[in-house]
């Protein structure tokens, strides 16, 4: 904060439109303390302070949960990006009456891939090829990152629903009560879609989990 | 008993499938976004106008609860009597403009 102050000719409004971006994001670091619906009320109220608060303390898991449903990096940098500008413009109107933020959060952005997800062919992921790498470890890698892409294929597979479970519940360690009320369904429903998605994943990476029961021996 | 899983991979038992499932997700890197996203994000919105407040809270809430409004109808009827009002006061003298021959049908004696 101290070197960044030295960056400006003259003082702007704290919160003000005005302020460089990178400095507004600078000063957020310091409004850890605020609740989530204290910065949401502030940003409501055009303090753009408080608006580089909530992004500090959310667009990491935003940005998670997309990237993990579409296994796309720019169509999750996109989706957050959506995200957040509906924050900025719908916090006037946001009422912290019923669901949490971070509810709010995950609702819109599953309801922003799925969207994405119905519009989108996606390419098959062998298309993108591998560049060789002489690296030591490659080999290691290279099979971390065969199970990775196995496991992306697979959850590409799942129903929309089913996937989007999997994702808040095995990936973002969301309880069933929160995830239901993401997904606007209900706990056992919750329950249901992850059972059969273990199923599914279960049938479809066999031979994978084989290997790697035989490399655990 | 590997070995035999080898072979016939339907042979796996299923715990053992739940649980080396579960390795997998759980080995899964952290996924975290560009270092400048956040900052591309303030200042892309830095010049959108957010929307206004909604309006109308007050009459939107009484629409909302229709028994709030009876009742509070009831309420002011009741003082309202209790002060001497007529059922004209509130419906209006049925004297002045006689209604019912055009609710009943034509009346070609009526006077208008």
């Amino acid at each position: 904060m101290t070197t960044l102050a030295g960056t400006v000719a003259a003082p702007w409004p704290f919160g003000g439109a005005d302020a460089p971006a990178r400095v507004v994001y600078a000063r957020a670091m310091a409004d850890a303390d605020e609740s989530d619906e204290e910065l949401m009320a502030r940003t409501g109220r055009g303090d753009r302070l408080a608006y580089a608060g909530l992004l500090e303390r959310h667009l990491g898991r935003v940005h998670a949960v997309a990237r993990r449903f579409l296994a796309d990096a720019a169509e999750a940098e996109d989706v957050a990006q959506e995200v957040f500008l509906r924050v900025w413009t719908q916090a006037p109107r946001w009422r912290p009456e019923g669901a949490r933020l971070t509810t709010w959060l995950y609702r819109i952005t599953m309801n922003l891939c799925i969207d994405r997800k119905r519009k989108v062919v996606p390419l098959p992921l062998e298309a993108a090829g591998e560049p060789e790498d002489d690296r030591p470890d490659a080999f290691r890698q290279r099979h971390r990152d065969e199970v990775q892409s196995h496991l992306a294929e697979a959850l590409a597979t799942l129903p929309e629903n089913q996937r989007a479970a999997v994702v808040l519940s095995y990936f973002e360690g969301l309880g069933n009560g929160e995830t239901a009320a993401i997904l606007n369904t209900s706990v056992g429903a919750v329950e249901s879609l992850l059972v059969r998605a273990r199923r599914a994943l279960k049938e479809r990476l066999k031979p994978v989990l084989v290997d790697a029961l035989e490399e655990g021996a | 008993m590997t070995e035999e899983i080898r072979r016939r991979p339907e042979a796996a038992p299923e715990d053992r499938l739940d649980r080396a499932l579960d390795r997998m997700i759980a080995s899964e890197p952290a996924v975290a976004p560009p270092s400048d996203l956040a900052r591309r994000i303030l200042a892309a919105t830095a010049a959108i106008p957010q929307e206004p407040p909604a309006v109308a809270a007050r009459g939107t809430t009484w629409s909302r609860r229709p028994r709030a409004m009876a009742a509070a109808f009831a309420l002011i009827a009741a003082i309202g009597f209790a002060a001497g009002w007529t059922e004209e006061t509130l419906v209006g003298d049925v004297q002045v403009v006689d209604v019912t021959p055009l609710l009943i049908g034509s009346d070609l004696e009526i006077e208008l």
